[in-house]
This record gives C-alpha cells, sequence and structure tokens, in this order.
C-alpha cells in the first residue's frame, strides 16, 4: 500500500492507522504487563523499582498518544 | 485462585504470540489458577471439550478460525456454551466489540491490558462459573434421585431414558421449538421424582391400593414439583412433572386440570409414559405390541383422556420407525451428560399399564 498520505484515501488512512496502533498496542501490552509484573514480585532493590516505573510511565505516554492518534482518525472514540 | 469451596480456577489461554502467552501464563499462575494454553482456534475449541476450562482468555487475532469465530463455536455448542469467554483486542474500535458481543463473549479487554483490570474479571468471571457449575450439580442430583427411583423395580429398566427420547421425538413431530425439547427432554427424565416421597411399601405393593395409598400415590406429581421448585433451571420441566397423570376430562391428578389448561408438553408426557408402560413388560400385565399400544391408547382418546392429535402424530412416528428409543439420544440437552446412571426397576402393579392412575380405584 502506498504510504503517502496524501495519496490514501480518508478509509485506506483509517485502516493503516488502525493496523499500526494495533500492533503498537499489542507490543505496549508486553511491556505494560511484563513491567508491572516486575515491579509488583517485590524482590528489587528501590532503584530497579524505580527504573521499572519509568519503563511503565513511557509506555503508559505511548499508550496514552496511541489512542489519541486513534480517536483523532476516526477508528476509536 | 481458590474460592471459598477450595476449587482453583482453570484458565485456558489463547494467544499466538509467546510472550502474550507468557506474561498471562505467570500472571495466573502467580494468582493460583491452573493455566493451559492453546495456539490457534482448532486448538482453542479441542482444549475446551477436552479440559472444560473454568475461563477462555481468547485473543481476536489467531491463525486458522479466529477469535470471533472460535467463541461463536463454544457459545453455540450446549457443552460449552457456560464457559466464560474474554476476548482481548488490540482493536479498540467499536465495531469489534459489537462483533464480540454478538459472537456471544462474556467479557472484553483491550490491548494494552492493565494487568489489574485481567486479575479482577478474571476472579469474577471464574466465581460466576463456579456459581453455575453448583446449579449444574443441584440438577445432577435431581435428576440421579430420579434415576435412583427408577431402579427401585427391575421391570422398567430404562424407561426414563426412552421417555426422554419418546416425548422429545414427538415434541419434534409437532414442530416445538428446541426449548420446548430440551424441557421434555429432561421431564423424561425428571418426571416421576416425586416418588422419592412415596413409600416403598405403597410404591412396591404387587397387589391393589387402598383408597388411602392411591391418595398417597396421587401425591407424587406435587411433591417432584415442589422438589424442583427452587431450581430456575428447571422451571420450564415443572409443568411435566405436576401434571403429567391430568386426562383432558379432568379425571387425572393431581390437579383435576381440563383440556387445554393441562400444559401441552405435560400432555405429550403423558401419553409417552402410557405408550412405554403398554409397551414393555411389567409382571401383572402382558406386554402390548405398538399396535396393540397404539389401538389403547386410540381407546383413551375416544374415552375423552388423550388428546387425538398427540396419539395420532405418536402413532405417526411408531409407523414410519421413528419412535426408535436410542440410548444417549439428545443427552447433550441435559445438563447432566455425568450423573450416576444407577440400574434400576420402577414400582409395578396396575391392572393394566401399572401407571398409579392404573392402579387405582379411579
Amino acid at each position: 500500500m502506498n504510504l503517502d498520505p496524501s495519496a490514501l484515501t480518508v478509509d485506506e488512512l483509517r485502516r493503516v492507522v488502525s493496523k499500526y496502533t494495533h500492533d503498537v498496542n499489542n507490543a505496549l501490552s508486553i511491556i505494560l504487563g511484563f513491567s508491572e509484573f516486575l515491579a509488583s514480585d517485590g524482590t528489587g532493590d528501590a532503584e530497579r523499582q524505580q527504573d521499572l516505573q519509568e519503563i511503565h510511565r513511557a509506555a503508559k505516554e505511548i499508550s496514552t498518544l496511541t489512542q489519541d492518534v486513534r480517536v483523532r482518525i476516526g477508528v476509536a472514540r | 485462585m481458590v474460592d471459598r469451596s477450595g476449587r482453583a480456577g482453570k484458565v485456558l489461554i489463547v494467544d499466538d504470540t509467546r510472550s502474550n502467552v507468557d506474561l498471562f501464563q505467570r500472571l495466573l499462575s502467580n494468582e493460583g489458577y491452573e493455566v493451559s494454553v492453546a495456539r490457534d482456534g482448532e486448538e482453542a475449541l479441542a482444549a475446551v471439550r477436552r479440559e472444560h476450562p473454568d475461563l477462555v482468555l481468547l485473543d481476536v487475532m489467531l491463525p486458522k478460525a479466529d477469535g470471533f469465530d472460535v467463541c461463536r463455536a463454544l457459545k453455540g455448542d450446549e457443552s460449552t456454551r457456560l464457559t466464560p469467554v474474554v476476548l482481548v483486542t488490540a482493536h479498540q474500535e467499536p465495531e469489534k466489540k459489537i462483533q464480540g458481543i454478538t459472537a456471544g463473549a462474556d467479557d472484553f479487554l483491550t490491548k494494552p491490558v492493565n494487568v489489574h483490570e485481567l486479575r479482577a474479571r478474571v476472579r469474577s468471571l471464574i466465581r460466576l462459573k463456579h456459581y453455575t457449575d453448583d446449579l449444574d450439580s443441584a440438577e445432577s442430583v435431581i435428576v440421579s434421585l430420579a434415576l435412583t427411583i427408577e431402579a427401585r423395580d427391575a421391570y422398567t429398566d430404562g424407561h426414563c431414558q426412552r421417555l426422554a427420547s419418546y416425548a422429545t421425538s414427538l415434541g419434534a413431530a409437532l414442530g416445538l421449538p428446541d426449548e420446548d425439547l430440551s424441557a421434555l427432554y429432561r421431564g423424561g427424565f425428571l418426571h416421576d421424582v416425586g416418588k422419592v416421597g412415596v413409600p416403598d411399601r405403597v410404591l412396591l405393593k404387587p397387589g391393589p391400593l387402598t383408597p388411602a395409598e392411591f391418595a398417597l400415590i396421587k401425591q407424587h406429581p406435587v411433591i417432584g414439583d415442589r422438589l424442583c421448585g427452587e431450581m430456575r433451571s428447571l422451571r420450564p420441566v415443572r409443568p411435566i412433572i405436576r401434571h403429567h397423570h391430568e386426562r383432558l376430562d379432568g379425571t387425572g391428578y393431581p390437579d383435576g386440570l381440563r383440556g387445554d389448561d393441562i400444559p401441552l408438553l405435560a400432555q405429550i408426557m403423558s401419553v409417552v409414559d402410557v405408550y412405554d408402560a403398554l409397551t414393555t413388560e411389567r409382571p401383572y400385565k402382558p406386554t402390548l405390541t405398538p399396535e396393540q399400544a397404539w389401538a389403547e391408547l386410540e381407546r383413551e382418546v375416544e374415552k375423552g383422556w388423550r388428546a387425538r392429535r398427540l396419539v395420532e402424530t405418536l402413532i405417526d412416528l411408531g409407523r414410519a420407525d421413528r419412535l426408535v428409543p436410542v440410548a444417549g439420544v439428545g443427552a447433550a440437552r441435559l445438563s447432566v451428560g455425568t450423573a450416576a446412571r444407577p440400574r434400576r426397576p420402577e414400582w409395578g402393579g396396575g391392572p393394566l399399564y401399572g401407571s398409579a392412575e392404573g392402579r387405582g380405584a379411579a
């Protein structure tokens, strides 16, 4: 598929965005899940906990951005 | 996760992405659940039927059959439809949710999955599943009870199974909907469950009954109805239990209902009950051939006891050789497929077909 946005119809653009955000969400699920998992197992020291929280916060941010894009492009509400 | 009754929940994870599986597996194992994994739709269907999980965590994007197809297949099969299904998807479009709900999904999780939400949903759905299992086993207990009662007389081995099969065939020939056929099937097993409240000395008495004894016998539909009264799932079966000894002219029992006041399903059950009693061996009467039994039923139509349409349809089925009792027919309709089937007998002793009414002074 041609990825020059100006050459895409709105529907095509939605489909492309939907596919990309879908894959991003899939990957985010893993990052968020495992970082939460590691943070909650209670074995790390304070520094490690903080690192994990950073990963978690960044992933959350991507998640929010992704959701934002989806809403703007009309593939989610 | 172990609930109050000490049962651990079993979760089937269906996902083709290894890291997703790893994540869910660790998360749920840590909570105490027993976890198994299927990698595609076909594997998932086989695993559900084999392992009877308490919950299926089903990814939508799967090789072979997708998550919606798998969900639809599980919800369309009577033996798996009560297994909760949580669809997991990275799509957030409302149409996908609608598609999932239409496919019968019990819940939705959107990726990225919040682990707290996942834990909470899994916990509450498994709790619900355990409640459903309890109801199911309560029904199993009642069916086992009914079969045990049948077991009090060696002469009526298979009576319940045959009645379930005859009644369902007759109902189908009359064009009744599936819910009615299911009620008839279960009614076949449960119609006489109230005999548990009739003492052996009366139930098993070989000779004629005194009026007082017959009055006791006449209580069995009432007792059976009351026994099932608390169970929502048996609501459609209760009219069969209560009214399968009524006659159209009002001379039946326990309520002396007349004509259309007698529920159709109960009328069906009474016709096949009489037919089965006539065509099976009893110590006090000859075994009739199907033709002789049909003639007897036609006489009961003339006497105003049975509905002509029902008897004629039964005879048509018999002539077309479609009234053959097959063990296990429709077993899937009965949510108690695992109930023990003790060898049984019913009670004997009646002038004609040994039904309670035949033995009474009525």
